[in-house]
Parts: structure tokens; C-alpha cells; sequence
């Protein structure tokens, strides 16, 4: 009997979810017991799916190439199924997201404002998201999309900051907009294929019977819908309202997981549609991407709140990805999927230092913060090494995917390359300026009376096992590069770009 | 059996990283600052130990003395890419002359930093790991292996430079040096992602990884790809311009000094700044192919080595003259590798790449003189409390060995006849007159290092006798206080004191590896036979002596060391007058000028510091100020509109009948003209 994965990474985190909120109120054990092993049984099934796609290196060709596959029924007669199915582009983003539901119920284990809500309402968001990064047909994957911003919109909504209120209504509506937009795209999709199916593959294989202009339509609203969730500049400032509102587990989520939502719809379910369309998009996706990377880096030299500039570093990093995907190669591409992965590493880590020190010294402004590496040798060196990692420091998960895009882009574009390149220079200098004002320095006066305590093992930990992992993946590459070399060279060739 | 220590060279780098983690997991015990010290000495004595056993097993290989293996590293679509160990005798000298100078900072810095408390382990653990990143350099098999070690010796000198972070100033020099030698690193990418691009296909085909040395150094293969290689040059040489701290990216080195005098000494002597002089001779078939390219090293390299030897001789703080010093003699070797280069490219039946020997032969003999100035002035400063040269003087009579080894470093570095420096530096500016031959440039390039060997000479003796002769200018309380440090400190200064004395008869002796058949087999093995020919040490010897040019730099030396002495044989001091007033520099209004701008540093780093200033903040809160304004802005007009409308609109529904049926019949008018008057009107068809 073959167990039924993929289903179960939805499922467990849902019910566990839902005992967490309803059921644990009276019960005498705290929620975040049941949270952490709701999680800890997701982090296994993830780390197999995982495993099952390294080590399996064609896929079942049966299955459209597609791991752990399951296939029911839904609405047969519309052509909507349930299918579940795992590849080299979804395993990374499936074990990012096991990974990121233990380490946050763990980072967040001394909530005390309404915990059953709180650690259930993230069991409800990493089912939605494993169901987002799992399921290829449309309308179940939409449906998924959807659900992920509910838990969101409550947890920035409830356990925010003080302009909570408007970052929540701002952070739903501003992604619902550009959901509705790629719905359109969905359903036009649907219809004009006229194979009564959702199925990404199957509609897919229509795409060469599209016309050239109906294609650039398509792409249009599928990369408008995914593009705002991505952040690409101009459409991202939703994205440090929400981070600098939410609690620190939701911006890690945010920042960990639901930013590569975006990239991940662009491969999976806006370049197969359109090859054409994606090709007459390349300039504006090197556009756009390239002023993510500079723009947004420039953004975070200016800020003064350490959480906006972590915000803002993701915006410039998911530039880097866009431009590796922008790019239409398999080393591009690859890179594109290994910078979501490496991001969806460093950046919650930098997010939980930001939390750490919000809860030890009670604000995140960077001019307030001076000479902490002092009082803080464990939350400090942690602190350091994360950021040089983010920085793109070799022998982390980060330069790996920056090196292999750059290469792609020139490969691609040629010389237009030293224009985004200069990014890597721009990011070296906020990181370092942050560490030097914020760690680095003299003890700031405000600090004087205070008693500093170190990080907890709570907060350090999760914070220690995520820089691990960033020199793991940094120092192994192939751990991730192979599953996502296969994949991509099978999206391309179906695009007939390879 | 027969090579278990080739086999084994990838211990070499790892050792030193294993004592970082060791430290680093011990660092939790009591009496770990103790012990820390005696770990990393261990460890990276360890690996100095393997490398010399490497490098005897290196001169018995079968491979034409040369050592390579490459393993996949990860790979993608047709991009494979690569890690492993390449050693060839440019290689072996590196290993010595990293593995040696390590070895002796660190047991130094026993001595030195005993007073630091619980920091040293922190210290230690660090400089561990910058060793360890630099024997990986060197180490390296292909070019992004290269890259990635040069990356990580770079935050290795962060994380030393702001060694006592509390510093403000401290903090900032660290981040300067990281990002200003960043910006050069993005040159070296490019030229990385450029080479990628030309080479993959064809390397592919070989089988092997485009960046990998086994395929780059066979000339075959570069053939008919002329002005990719120039560029591709061009911009591998920034990255070195920015680590070996050449002009325009030279303002990080001398604030790096806010670090321990020891990592100033390491990172001066044996590892950071060499990396760039490093990559550049290990490129170096790649940049042979381009006349052009080695035109720019020279120029750059020349016009450097003049220009620090102009600030260092205005400055006062003893470690900051060390500091332009050695950007200046590290332009010295970029000037000999640049002709030499050049050379070898206007004549490709060339059977000596004379620069590209003595620009490696200076190397070594620097690693080793500049190591000792170094660790002579921490050994000066420990004493005197002070880093002002003013402030100094007559310390010979305390500090007895310091200054001893001290003067055999500026004999060295000065090139009095015999010591270390003098063989390299005669050899290199002989390249250059070689070169003068084929174009002009070369002649005046020869004029400025002559010009250049001279201030050598006469900054470094203001140098020593500031501090040594003379008498105590500095604190009457301190005066007490002035000691010759420990053994633990005064044995390695011994110990480079007889190497920079007498590394340069190197050339006399005959050492398996590192001088049979001279660099020459590396360039030379059988892979790239016909490509260029090197030569031994031996070969220095014997043309040193038969050339008027050798008189002419023994004069320049000597006439610096003299006029030095007129100068400032007694230190400063007013009421015993020197035999030449050193007032006569800033007598007349243009001469202080002048003092002034070389002293200001050109006003360099105040320019890089505006420029950066206004990035950071005019430009960066311009973006910030444009982002809540404008494009957020749209946003929530956008927002505001809609809410705006809507209250508008809701005043539609008043409740009353004869409203909406206006609003009826209002409608069915509109859309009867819309489809049914308009399109009889213009012909339209719905």
C-alpha cells in the first residue's frame, strides 16, 4: 500500500489546525504542543517527498514527469480533479515549507495572546501553502492560493503592530486584486482549450494551437497575478507593510514561503501556457527584475527599521530570481528555483533576529541599536553570519543561486548584465552598513541601564538550524540544482525553447 | 604509497578551518582564550608541515611537477562546474610563503595579544580560518574555487579588521575594506561569467569545466578568442586592483590598519593583498594573450607603486608608512608581471618570462621583509603605546632584537646589495627595461621604479630612525614602561629577520620544488609546451652583476638610505639638529602643498567617503521618500478612489420610486442609442 503523501502534507497540518483552534481551549495540555507535532509529522513527510524526488531522476513519465502522484475526482464533468504530484521545482519549496512550520511554532513557543488561534491558524496557512506548491490542476491550485491569504490577513490582522488594521486590508486586497486578474487568465485558458481540463500539463500541451496574440494576453494576466505576489517593483509595497506589521512568524512565512508562490506560479503555471507570450515578455521581465534588484536594494540602504530593510532585501533578492527566469535557460532557471529555495532559508532567519530583538531591546530602529555584539555575543554572531549569507557570501545557499543566474543572464543578454550586477555591490554595502550601526560600535546610551539577556534557546535555535542549513545547501549545491536541472530542462523542452 | 602527500593536499587548507571549528566549539570553556592560541598554532603548524611534504613529493611526480585533480561540484543543463587541487610550483611557493608567515603571526600573536582576555579566542578562531581560506586559494583547481576562497579571505578581514568593533572607527574600516574590495570582486565575476560563456562549449567537449586551470592552460584551447580574452583580462584584473589594494581601489588598506598589528601583518605579508598578484600570475596564459591587458597591469601597477611611495613618505603613523609601502611594492610586482607579460605577447618565441620571475621572486622576499617591518612595528607599538612616529625615538638602546630585525627588514625592502629585496627588485626593473624595446611606455614605467626604489629607500630609513635612534620624545611616564617584548614575540622576528635577509640567495641554491627548473615547468608542462617559458632563480644571479642597470638601482637604493640618514639619523629632535633639516619639505608655500595633499591622501578617501555618503543617504532616502510618496501613493489613491466613488454612488439608492424610474428610463434611452441609433448612424455592427 503506497501512502498517500501528498495528500496527507495537506491534510494533517489542515486537521491539526482546526483540533489546535476549536478543540484546544479547555484542554490542559498548551496548544503549541499539539502545533509542534502537527508540524514535526509535516517536516517528515516533506523531508520524504523531498528525498523521493532526489532520488528518483526521470519522475514516472506516466504522471506528467510527476512524483508521489494522486488523482481524484472533484467535478468530473467540468474536468476539475484533486491532483497531487512533486517535482525538482515543488520538492525544494514542499521541504522549505515542512521546515519553516516546526521552526516557527518554535520561535513563537512563548505566545501568550490567544495561542490556540495563533499556532492553528499557521497549521492552516502551511496546509494551504503545501497545497498551493503541490497541486497542477488550475482550479484546485487557485482555490489554495486563495486560502493561503486568509490565515495571513489574521495573523497580521490580530497579533500585528500598532497599524495592523491597514496592512492587513492593504496586504488582502492588494494580492486578491491581482488574483482576480490571473483568474481571468485561468478561465480563458480553460475555455479557449477546449479539453475540459484544469490540468496544468494537459492544457499545456494546447498552448502550441494558441495564437501569438492570445498568448501575450495570457501571459499577461498570469505574470501581472503572480508578479504581485513575487514582489516585482512597482507592485510591492504591500509587501513591507505587511512584514513590518506582522508578528514575527507570519513575516517569516511571508518572507519564507509565500513570496516564492509567486516565482513558483511563473514556472509552473505561466511559462508552459505561453512560450510565446513568456518570449515577448523577456524584455519587460529584465526590466522589472533588474529594477527590483537595484531599486530595491537602494530602498534598503534608506531604511532605518531593521525589519523594513530585511523586507526590502527580499524584494531585491526575488529580482535575482526573475532574472533567472527571465532568462528561459535551464541554468536560469535552476538558479531561479535555487534562490527561492536559499531565500526561503536566509530571510526568515534575518526576520527572527529582527523579532529576537524587538522582544530583548524592544525596537527594531537601527540608530537605536549600537554595540550590541557586546550584550549579545549569541543573537550577534548568529546575526552576522545570516547576513553574510544574505549579502551572498560563497559557501552559502545564496551566492550560489546569484552566481548561476548571472551566468544564465549573460548567456542570454550579453553585456546588459554589469547593469543588475551592481546590485551585489549595492546589497553589500546596506548589509554591512545595518552590522556596523545595529552590532557593531560603541554600547548605544539608551542601553546603559538595561539588562540585556541574550537570545533564548527558543529563538536562537531556530535561527541556528536555519544558517546551518544555508551552508549546507551552499556548500552542496547538487542537493537541490540536480532535481531542479531536471525539471527545468523538461519545462523548457515542452516549451520548445530547448 | 608514492603520493600519499599529494593525495592528501586537501588537508591542507582543511586543517586550518578545522581548527576554527574546534575553537569555535571549545569556545564555551573557561579556559579556552588560553588554549586557543595553542590550537590554531598547532593546526595551521600542521599544515605548513604537510605542504613542505607536499611540495618535496611535488618535485618527484611523474605529471611534469604538477598535481591536479577535479571532481563535479554541481551541475546544470550542459554547465558542469568543478572543485578541486591544482599544484604546480606557483602553487608551492605560495604554500611556503602562506604556510610560513601564518605560522609565525600566529605564535607572535601568543605573545601579542596575551593582554585581550576572552577576545583571544574569538581571535583566534578567526585568523584560523583566514589562513585556511588562503591556503584554499592557492590551493584551488579552477577559477570559481578561486572565487569563492578569495570571497571568504575578504570577510576573513572584515571580521579582523573590526577586530575591536566597539571602535567606531574600527567598524567602519572593516566595512569599507569589504565593500570598496567588492566592487573589484564584481569586476572578477564578470570576468568569470564572460570566460564561462566563451569557453563552456568547447570545454564540454573536453570534457572538462571551462573554468578548470587543465583547460585554460592548454593554449590549444584559447586559441581564436583574442579580444574575448582581453576583456575577460581586463576585468579579472579589477578584481585584483581591489585586493591587492592597487590604484583607484587602494583606499581601503591603509584604514585596515584599525586592526591588530598582526592582521595587519598577515593580511600585508602573506595572504589578502597577495590573492590579487596571486591571480594575476595564475591567469597569467590568459593575460599573455593580451598585449593590451598587460599594458594596463603595467601602468597601473607602476603608476601605484610610485604614488603610495609618495604618501608613504609624508606619513607619520608607523603602520600606516608600512601600510603604502605596501601598496607600492605590490605595484612593483603588478609592473614586473606587466611587462614581462607584455613582452612574452610581442614575441611569442620569447624563451624567459623574466617579469613574470621576478615579479613572483618579490613576492616571496616581500611576504617575508614586510612580515617582519610588520610584526616589528606591533612589537614597537606594545611598547611604546603609541603608533606616532613623532612620538617615538630611541628605542634601539630598550628594544635591542626589534630593532636589529627591523633594520634587516629596510636594508631588505631598500635593496642594499645582497639582501632579499634587492635581487627581486633589480631583476623586476630590469624586465622593464626589456620591455622598453617594444614600446616606449616600458622606459618610463623603468624611470618611475627607479624613482620609486629611491623613496623606498628613504621612507623606510625616516622609518626606523624615527623610531629607533635618537631619544624618547614621546609621555615622560611612559618612559619606564619601554621594554623589548617577550621571546614568543622577538623568536619569529629572529626568524624573518635571517629570511629577509637572506631569501634572496634562494637564487644560489637549488630547493626541490620551489627552483628546479624555476617557474618555468609551470608554464611549461608538457599540457602547454610552446606556450611560455619561465626561468630559474639561477638565471637572476647570473645577469645581475653584468648589467649597468644593477648599479644604477644599488644607487638608488643606497642614495634613499643616505639622504635618510642625513635626515633623520637623530630622530626629530630639536636640540640635537640632523645634518639636513627635514623643515626644508614644507619650507615654501608650494612645498607644504604639496606635503598637505599627500598627507590628505590625495583627498581620495575623502571623495569615496562623500560619494558613498551620498548614496547612502541623499540617494537611498530619495528612493525611500519616492517609494511612500509615488508609487505607494498611486496605491492608495487608487484605494481612496474607489471608497471616494462608492460613497458617492451610495447616494443613488434615496428609496424613492420616481428616482429610480428616471434612472430606468434614463438607462433604456442610453442603450437603445448605444445599440440601436449610433450603429444605424456609423454603420457599426454589434
Amino acid at each position: 500500500m503506497t501512502v498517500p503523501v501528498l495528500s496527507l502534507l495537506v491534510l494533517v497540518p489542515f486537521l491539526g489546525g482546526l483540533i489546535t483552534m476549536v478543540a484546544a481551549r479547555n484542554w490542559p495540555c498548551h496548544p503549541r504542543y499539539l502545533a509542534l507535532i502537527a508540524t514535526a509529522i509535516t517536516l517528515a513527510l516533506s523531508l520524504y517527498a523531498f528525498g523521493t524526488v532526489f532520488g528518483d531522476d526521470d519522475g514516472e513519465a506516466d504522471n506528467y514527469g510527476l512524483s508521489l502522484w494522486e488523482d481524484y475526482p472533484l467535478l468530473p464533468d467540468q474536468g476539475v480533479r484533486i491532483q497531487f504530484g512533486i517535482d525538482g521545482l515543488s520538492a525544494p519549496m514542499v521541504f522549505l515549507t515542512g521546515l519553516l512550520g516546526v521552526l516557527t511554532v518554535i520561535f513563537a513557543w512563548d505566545e501568550s495572546k490567544r495561542p490556540n488561534q495563533f499556532f492553528g491558524l499557521m497549521l492552516l496557512l502551511q496546509a494551504s501553502l503545501f497545497g498551493v506548491f503541490t497541486c497542477v490542476d488550475y482550479f484546485v491550485f487557485y482555490i489554495f492560493w486563495e486560502a493561503v491569504l486568509i490565515p495571513m490577513f489574521f495573523l497580521i490582522g490580530v497579533w500585528g503592530g500598532d497599524n495592523r488594521r491597514y496592512a492587513s486590508i492593504k496586504f488582502f486586497l492588494y494580492t486578491f486584486t491581482a488574483s482576480m486578474v490571473m483568474l481571468v487568465g485561468i478561465m480563458a485558458l480553460y475555455f479557449q482549450a477546449g479539453a475540459r481540463t484544469f490540468n496544468m500539463m494537459e492544457l499545456a500541451q494546447e498552448a502550441p494551437g494558441f495564437s501569438h496574440n492570445f498568448q501575450l494576453w495570457i501571459f499577461g494576466a498570469l505574470f501581472f497575478g503572480f508578479a504581485v505576489k513575487v514582489p516585482v517593483v512597482p507592485w510591492h509595497t504591500w509587501l513591507p507593510d505587511a512584514h513590518v506589521e506582522a508578528p514575527t512568524a507570519g513575516s517569516a512565512w511571508l518572507a519564507g514561503v509565500m513570496l516564492k508562490m509567486g516565482a513558483y506560479g511563473l514556472i509552473r503555471a505561466a511559462l508552459p501556457m505561453a512560450p510565446e507570450g513568456a518570449e515577448a515578455f523577456v524584455p519587460v521581465m529584465v526590466i522589472l527584475a533588474t529594477a527590483s534588484i537595484l531599486y530595491g536594494a537602494l530602498l534598503s540602504l534608506g531604511q532605518k527599521d531593521l525589519k523594513k530593510l530585511v523586507a526590502y532585501a527580499s524584494i531585491s533578492h526575488m529580482g535575482i530570481a526573475l532574472l533567472g527566469i527571465a532568462t528561459l535557460t535551464p541554468l536560469g532557471l535552476a538558479g531561479a528555483v535555487f534562490m527561492m529555495f536559499a531565500h526561503g532559508i536566509i530571510s526568515p532567519a534575518m526576520f527572527m533576529i529582527a523579532g529576537t530583538l524587538q522582544h530583548r531591546v524592544k525596537t527594531r530602529r537601527i540608530p537605536e541599536l549600537s554595540g550590541l555584539a557586546n550584550r549579545m555575543p549569541m543573537v550577534g554572531s548568529l546575526w552576522l553570519i545570516i547576513f553574510l549569507g544574505s549579502l551572498g557570501l560563497p559557501g552559502m545557499a545564496a551566492f550560489i543561486a546569484e552566481f548561476t543566474v548571472f551566468v544564465a543572464f549573460w548567456e542570454s543578454h550579453g553585456w546588459w548584465l554589469v547593469i543588475p550586477i551592481i546590485g551585489v555591490l549595492f546589497s553589500g554595502a546596506y548589509h554591512l552598513w545595518a552590522l556596523q550601526r545595529a552590532l557593531f560600535g560603541p554600547l548605544h546610551p539608551s542601553f546603559d541601564e538595561m539588562d540585556i539577556e541574550d537570545g533564548s534557546w527558543n529563538e536562537n535555535l531556530p535561527v541556528a538550524v536555519l544558517m546551518m542549513l544555508a551552508v549546507l545547501f551552499g556548500i552542496l549545491p547538487a542537493l537541490v540544482m540536480d532535481m531542479a536541472d531536471t525539471s527545468m530542462v523538461s519545462i523548457l523542452e515542452n516549451m520548445g525553447v530547448l | 604509497m608514492s603520493n600519499l602527500f599529494l593525495d592528501s593536499s586537501w588537508l591542507i587548507p582543511l586543517l586550518p578551518i578545522l581548527s576554527f571549528i574546534v575553537i569555535i566549539l571549545t569556545s564555551r570553556l573557561k579556559q579556552s582564550p588560553d588554549i586557543a592560541g595553542y590550537i590554531a598554532a598547532g593546526f595551521v603548524g600542521a599544515a605548513f608541515l604537510l605542504s613542505m611534504l607536499v611540495i618535496v613529493q611535488l618535485g618527484e611526480a611523474e605529471d611534469g611537477n604538477k598535481y591536479t585533480s577535479d571532481r563535479t561540484w554541481f551541475k546544470v543543463g550542459d554547465n558542469e562546474f568543478t572543485y578541486g587541487i591544482y599544484i604546480d610550483h606557483l602553487t608551492a611557493l605560495m604554500l611556503v610563503v602562506v604556510g610560513l608567515v601564518s605560522l609565525l603571526v600566529v605564535i607572535y600573536s601568543l605573545g601579542y595579544m596575551a593582554h585581550e582576555g576572552r577576545r583571544r579566542t574569538r581571535y583566534f578562531a578567526e585568523i584560523s580560518l583566514f589562513v585556511g581560506v588562503m591556503l584554499g586559494l592557492v590551493l584551488a583547481s579552477n577559477f570559481l574555487l578561486l572565487f569563492i576562497f578569495w570571497e571568504l579571505v575578504g570577510v576573513c578581514s572584515y571580521l579582523l579588521i573590526g577586530f575591536w568593533y566597539e571602535k567606531p572607527s574600527a567598524a567602519s574600516a572593516a566595512k569599507k575594506a569589504f565593500i570598496v574590495t567588492r566592487a573589484g570582486d564584481i569586476s572578477f565575476l564578470i570576468g568569470l561569467i564572460i570566460l564561462w560563456n566563451t569557453f563552456n562549449e568547447a570545454a564540454a567537449a573536453q570534457d572538462l569545466s571551462a573554468f578548470s586551470f587543465q583547460f585554460l592552460f592548454n593554449p590549444a584551447n584559447l586559441a581564436g578568442h583574442s579580444s574575448e580574452l582581453t576583456w575577460i583580462t581586463l576585468f579579472m584584473f579589477g578584481g585584483a586592483v581591489g585586493k591587492s589594494a592597487q590604484f583607484p581601489l587602494h583606499v581601503w588598506l591603509p584604514d585596515a590598519m584599525e586592526g591588530p598589528t598582526t592582521v595587519s601583518a598577515l593580511i600585508h605579508a602573506a595572504t589578502m593583498v597577495k590573492a590579487g598578484v596571486y591571480l594575476v600570475a595564475r591567469a597569467y596564459p590568459l593575460f599573455v594573450e593580451s598585449p593590451d591587458t598587460m599594458m594596463v597591469v603595467a601602468v597601473i601597477g607602476g603608476f601605484t607603486a610610485f604614488l603610495a611611495a609618495a604618501m608613504a613618505l609624508v606619513m607619520y603613523d608607523i603602520k600606516r608608512v608600512l601600510a603604502y609601502s605596501t601598496i607600492s611594492q605590490l605595484g612593483y610586482m603588478f609592473l614586473a608581471l606587466g611587462a614581462g607579460g607584455y613582452l612574452i605577447s610581442q614575441d611569442p618565441d620569447l624563451e624567459e618570462a623574466k617579469g613574470y620571475t621576478a615579479g613572483m621572486f618579490h613576492l616571496m622576499n616581500h611576504a617575508f621583509f614586510k612580515a617582519l617591518l610588520f610584526l616589528g612595528a606591533g612589537s614597537v607599538i606594545h611598547s611604546a603605546a603609541t603608533q606616532d612616529m613623532r612620538e617615538m625615538g630611541g628605542l634601539r638602546k630598550v628594544m635591542p632584537v626589534t630593532s636589529l630585525t627591523m633594520g634587516l627588514g629596510v636594508l631588505s625592502i631598500a635593496g642594499f646589495p645582497f639582501f632579499s629585496g634587492f635581487w627581486s627588485k633589480d631583476e623586476l626593473l630590469a624586465a622593464v627595461f626589456d620591455s622598453g624595446a617594444h614600446d616606449p611606455v616600458f622606459y618610463f614605467l623603468w624611470l618611475l621604479g627607479l624613482v620609486t626604489a629611491m623613496m623606498t629607500a628613504f621612507y623606510m630609513a625616516r622609518l626606523w630612525f624615527m623610531t629607533f635612534s635618537g631619544s624618547w620624545r614621546g609621555d615622560e611616564e611612559h618612559k619606564d614602561h619601554l621594554h623589548e617584548s617577550p621571546k614568543v614575540m622577538t623568536v619569529p622576528l629572529m626568524v624573518l629577520g635571517v629570511l629577509a635577509a637572506l631569501s634572496g640567495l634562494i637564487a644560489l641554491i637549488d630547493f626541490p620544488g620551489i627552483n628546479d627548473g624555476g617557474f618555468s615547468s609551470y608554464l611549461n608542462h608538457p599540457q602547454t609546451e610552446g606556450m611560455v617559458h619561465g626561468h630559474d632563480f639561477g638565471y637572476v644571479l647570473e645577469h645581475t652583476f653584468t648589467s649597468g642597470l644593477t648599479y644604477l638601482s644599488i644607487a638608488a637604493g643606497l642614495g634613499g638610505l643616505a639622504l635618510g640618514y642625513l635626515f633623520y639619523n637623530r630622530g626629530i629632535d630639536e636640540e640635537l639638529p640632523t645634518r639636513m633639516d627635514a623643515g626644508i619639505f614644507t619650507a615654501t608655500t608650494g612645498r607644504a602643498a604639496l606635503h598637505k595633499f599627500l598627507s590628505n591622501r590625495l583627498y581620495m578617501s575623502d571623495m569615496y567617503n562623500k560619494f558613498g555618503m551620498l548614496i547612502f543617504t541623499k540617494v537611498a532616502a530619495g528612493c525611500d521618500w519616492c517609494d511612500r510618496n509615488i508609487i505607494d501613493g498611486i496605491v492608495n489613491g487608487m484605494a481612496r478612489g474607489f471608497s471616494l466613488s462608492s460613497q458617492r454612488l451610495r447616494r443613488l439608492q434615496t428609496g424613492l420610486v420616481n428616482h429610480y424610474t428616471t434612472l430606468i428610463v434614463g438607462g433604456l434611452f442610453l442603450m437603445l442609442l448605444l445599440f440601436r441609433i449610433f450603429p444605424e448612424i456609423w454603420g457599426w455592427n454589434p
